[in-house]
Formats: C-alpha cells, structure tokens, sequence
C-alpha cells in the first residue's frame, strides 16, 4: 500500500470518526487544535485505523498522532516494520 | 408550590450504537421553544428502564467481532445510563444537580418526588424531569429502536401565582 | 440538602479485591496492600490490558456465584453485613421481628449492571432486562432481607453510591422510611474492561492517584453498603451523615473540565449543605482515579475550594482499583472507618507524588486524632459531579 492508498483510508476514517472535517483538510493540521476534532473522536479514528491496517498503535506512539500527515507516516513506518 | 410543563416525543428507529439515542434527545430538548432553563439552580433528573443498555449489547457485539484489542472505543460511554444525561446536561447548559434515576414506573415517580424535593428545599428554582425508554425490549444485538422521551419542567412559584398546567405534544 | 433531622451510619458492609467484609478491606488498605495483580484469564480472553482488581474466589466458599448473577451475590453478601452490624436482622437472616419492612428502603448505585448478563447474550442468544439491568441489584437486596419499602436504583456511573447514600438520607430524614439500606455494586465488567483500555485510560501496570507519571485507572469490583438511621432511632451510631454536594460539568463526555471548577461546586455545595466551613475537614477521600487529567482538575477544585492548604488526600482505588458504581459506597465505607479509628488511610501505588497537583497526599496511614469531618468525592462519565460529607459520631 502506497502513501497515498494509505492517505485515502485515513480520510476515510477520519470521516466516519469526525465527520465535522472536511473531505479535503489540510493534512499539517492538528486534530484538536486547529481542526477542532474531539478527544474521543480521535480515538475512535486511531482505533478504526488499527482495525483497518491490522496492527496496535503504542502508547509511545500515541501522542505524535496529531495531525492527517503524522498518522500516514507512522502507518508507512508500521507497515514497512511489518513486512 | 411549582407549575408543570410537559413535552413528548417518539423518535423513528435510531441506531442504539453509540450516541445516537443521546444526540437524538439533546437535538429534541435543545430545540424547545422558549428554551429548557438551564444553570446550576436548574436540577436534571432523568428516568429509564433501559437507557445505556442497547448500546452495552451493541458495543459488546462489535468488540466480540474485532477483537478486544481493536474494539472501537467511540461508542463505550454511550453504554452506561448516566450518559444521556450528562449530554442533556451538557445540550441544555444545566449545572445543577443531574440525576440517573434507573428502572421501571418507579423510577419515573421517584424522579418526580426528587425533582420536587429539591424545588421545595431552595436547592434550585427550575427542574427538568425526563423519561426515556425504548419501545421494544432491547434484544441481544441491540438492534435500533424508537425511543419515547418526555420532559416535565418544574418551576418554583410563589403559590399566589399558580397557573393550570401547559402540555405540548410533539410528534 | 440542608438536613434539620441528623442522620447516622448504624451499620457498614463491604466486598472488595482486598477482602470478603469490612475488617479486611480496611485493613489491607490501611496496610498498604494492593490488589492490583496481572489475570491470566483476561490474558487468554484476548483483552488488551489484563491488569484489574477483582474479588478473590476464595472469599466465596464452595459455590463462586454465576458471572451473570455476580454482581447480586456482591450486593446480597455487602448488605448482610451492614443490616447485621446494625442489628437489624433476626436469627433467620431476615428482618428482626419489630422491623416494620414498609418503612425500609433500598437505594443501590452502579454503572453498567449486571454486566455478565450482558456478556452472556451473544452465547445465549438472548437479552433480558429484568435479569441484566442496573436495577436487580436494589431488588435482589431488598427480596433477600424481606424488605418493602421504596427500592430504588441510581445509574450515576462513578458517583453512584454518593448518589444513594444522599437519597437514602433524604428519605430517612423526611420520615419516608426508619431505616435505609444504601450503597454501590459492580460485578466486574469485561465490557467496562474494553471500553476503558481502548479509551486508553488505563495503566497498563496499576493505578497511581496524584503519581508522579500516572497513566490511567484500574478496574475494580465490589460491593459497599451503610444502612442509614436517624439518630434517634439508633444506639448503633458510627458516623453521621452530612450532606451531599451536586453539580454537572455540561462540558465532554468522558473529559471532565480541565480547571477542576465542576467538582469545585459539588464539594461547596455539600459544605453548604452541611453548615461546614472548609477549615472544618480533616480529610479528603478523593475521587483519585489515576488518570492523568482527571487526578489534575481534581487537585484544582481542592485548591479552589480549600486554598493554598488543602486537608490530607487519599484515593483508595490504588488498592481496590476503580470500583465504578461501588467506588464511592466503598469509600463511604472506608471513611466511616477511618472516622472512628482516627486515622487516614493511604494513597496506594504511589512512591512519588506528582510535585505538580501541590496536595497533601497520605503515602503512609496517619493518626488523625482530631478527625471530625471528612468529604468523599467521586465524578462521573458524563461530567456528573457529587461529595458527600460524613462525620465523626458523637
């Protein structure tokens, strides 16, 4: 699965999660702070992504998940560690 | 002393997964005109036999079929009964005490007693009485449901001004 | 509520991870100990976290109850000894002979239920809500003991057994019943076991309330009950019960406001209630779940409410883990007994407290020789807020 494969299941997610966010949500911003998605918002769409790829987000990694752009990288990073 | 105004609702079949049965109540109590009173000398008590437990049976199906470790956990705090009411609290801007009064007619009634206690003891000037239930049992899925929600607004009078009570149906 | 007629604690009972009654909950918490520990079974269940505090089986005997009836076996062991420490029950288990049972009352929180009904509906192939609903546990105890009277069943999550005690009071102080029995039940929940560990709210090794690092709660079990007089009525006092401090954050869901200022409310509004100064407590049995931002708003409302010195704090759910709709009913029970025995009991799990939250926290049981007036607090899913004020008997 390539970048952007992976960038087209995030939004996907993320509109089920928070459908509040636009389709096309600049993927540098921050959840919380500039696109205003709520805390439990963002752990169902964390947890939904797992589901997705397969694999378990730690808690390490947790709190560098804020933004669309992040959570792709750390889904490549997870992904490529995987195969 | 208090007056009494009373409204009612029956939803069409909502998705019991989640915060659906909630946002539908927030959405019908937010819209009442004029306005619900809200603040901390409003008082909230709300009465169910089975709020919270759809969602339990959902949430619990659809983390049997994930797996535990990837359970969402979006729709968890929907399945206890005291979260609709802190969203009415939270919907209505209400801060005074809020109340899950859980069961059958019992329920319902001790609600009323309470609410009323509370107007009789100054402890607020307005409370809001709800009941909410779904029109079928839940089943072991927690499959959707109607859902019939009523509101009863208890505001303290002086007994020099008592009027008959108001009730507004809606659909 | 301001309370003319005085209300007293005539009896107390408890089930909890540390022990089947009263004596060995207290001491074990005075103790230190903790019931944290690692489940194998939970393990093999495939939940993410297996880290809980669970009543042990051996407290049971020979026959451990059903996991779909748990929760009012909890509630029918925790009630016998409370109406037995009252000395309210006769020689058959039941009600003494002069106990008129329409004039007791039944008052029961809890949060989810009984949750192995719920657990169990997907194998059995059906639900039932007259056996699964958060109401069974107030029926169970009140068809157990032969009691008529109003029985009632508050769902205020986390604040549950606040919330019953109040109402209990309420009712034995306006003469709606002599006697009520009053307190909190949760069987365990493997719902409540999921849905926390992927809300991610739970330490993955124990809970550490007001610790330096802590990184979320323990689930607990049990049950606690305090059968509840008027002090007239009783030679049995061991505590009187204050008043009880409500309020609603109307702020998220599950996140309770950050500056603390919703618990602020509910604890003034139980001095109030109470006719207490905030000088007047002498120990804080916090609501301390171990989570991060919960355990800091906390600390907050205390300052807001106490001033640059707040009273001594203890979270007991380092030791018994988060008993949900049984966590403040245990710690009604705890704090009846530390008002007697005038000692504060310790902040299990934690070696250093978070220098940030700048709160008295007991690290090591304390004599409190002059201990009158405590305030129990515990905050609710939802942003439903109580404290409860229990004092010293005369």
């Amino acid at each position: 699965m390539n970048r952007s494969e992976i960038l087209s299941v995030i939004r996907e997610e993320l509109a089920v999660a928070a459908p509040d966010v636009p389709g096309d949500a600049d993927p540098t911003a921050h959840f919380g702070l500039d696109l205003e998605v709520d805390s439990l918002a963002v752990l169902e769409f964390v947890a939904r992504l797992e589901y997705r790829f397969g694999l378990v987000v730690p808690d390490d990694a947790w709190p560098g998940l804020t933004s669309i752009d992040a959570v792709a990288d750390f889904l490549e990073t997870a992904m490529v560690a995987a195969s | 002393m208090s007056t009494a105004t009373v409204y009612s609702w029956t939803s069409q079949p909502l998705d019991a997964a989640g915060e659906a049965v909630a946002s539908w109540v927030a959405v019908r109590l937010g819209g009442v005109e004029p306005a619900l009173p809200a603040g901390d000398r409003v008082a909230l008590h709300v009465a169910t036999p089975d709020s919270g437990s759809r969602e339990a049976l959902a949430f619990w199906h659809a983390a049997q079929a994930t797996g535990f470790t990837l359970a969402a956990p979006g729709a968890f705090p929907w399945t206890l009964s005291n979260s609709v009411t802190g969203r009415i609290s939270l919907a209505l801007g209400v801060t005074g005490p809020c109340t899950t009064w859980v069961g059958g007619p019992e329920a319902a009634t001790e609600a009323e007693l309470a609410a009323s206690l509370d107007l009789d003891d100054g402890i607020v000037d307005h409370a809001l009485v709800v009941t909410l239930a779904g029109t079928e049992p839940p089943d072991a899925e927690g499959s959707p449901v109607c859902v019939e929600l009523r509101v009863v607004v208890l505001t303290a009078v002086d007994p020099a001004e008592l009027a008959p009570p108001v009730h507004v149906e809606r659909g | 509520m301001s309370r003319s007629v005085p209300v007293v604690v005539s009896g107390t009972g408890a089930v909890s991870a540390l022990g089947g009654d009263v004596e060995s909950t207290w001491h074990g918490i005075v103790d230190g100990r903790s019931a944290v520990r690692h489940w194998a079974d939970l393990a093999a269940e495939g939940h993410a976290l297996d880290v809980a505090c669970r009543v042990d089986d051996t407290v049971w005997g020979e026959v451990v109850p059903d996991v779909r009836v748990r929760g009012r076996a909890l509630a029918r062991r925790a009630a016998r000894e409370a109406l037995e420490d009252a000395g309210l029950l006769g020689p058959d288990g039941r009600l003494a002979s002069g106990v008129d049972p329409a004039r007791v009352g039944v008052f029961v929180g809890t949060t989810m239920g009984e949750s192995g009904v719920y657990e169990e509906a997907g194998a059995t192939g059906g639900f039932d809500l007259a056996e699964g609903g958060s109401h069974v546990f107030a029926a169970s105890v009140a068809a157990e003991f032969g009691i008529i009277g109003p029985c009632r069943t508050l769902g205020t999550a986390c604040a549950a057994g606040n919330y019953a005690i109040g109402a209990a009071a309420r009712a034995v102080a306006s003469g709606r019943v002599d006697i009520a029995v009053a307190g909190g039940v949760e069987p365990f929940s493997r719902i409540a076991m999921v849905g926390f560990a992927r809300m991610r709210a739970m330490a993955p090794d124990g809970c550490a309330p007001f610790g330096l690092g802590r990184r979320g709660m323990t689930l607990g079990e049990g049950a606690g009950f305090v059968v509840l007089q008027r002090a007239v009525d009783t030679w049995a006092a061991r505590a009187v019960v204050g008043g009880l401090g409500l309020s609603a954050d109307a702020h998220h869901p599950t996140a309770p406001r950050e500056d603390g200022s919703g618990m602020a409310a509910a604890m003034r509004s139980a001095l109030t209630a109470s006719d207490l100064a905030p000088s007047d407590i002498g120990w804080v049995s916090a609501h301390g779940t171990g989570t991060p931002r919960s355990d800091a708003a906390e600390s907050l409302a205390l300052h807001t409410v106490f001033g640059d010195t707040p009273p001594p704090v203890s979270s007991i759910k380092g030791a018994l883990g988060h008993a949900l709709g049984a966590a403040t009913a245990l710690e009604a029970v705890v704090a009846v007994r530390s008002l007697e025995m005038r000692t504060l009991v310790p902040n299990t799990g934690v070696t250093e407290v978070d220098p940030v939250l700048d709160v008295d926290v007991v690290l090591d049981a304390r004599a409190a020789p002059d201990l009158q007036w405590v305030l129990s607090c515990g905050y609710a899913f939802g942003g439903l807020n109580s404290a409860l004020v229990l004092g010293r008997a005369a």
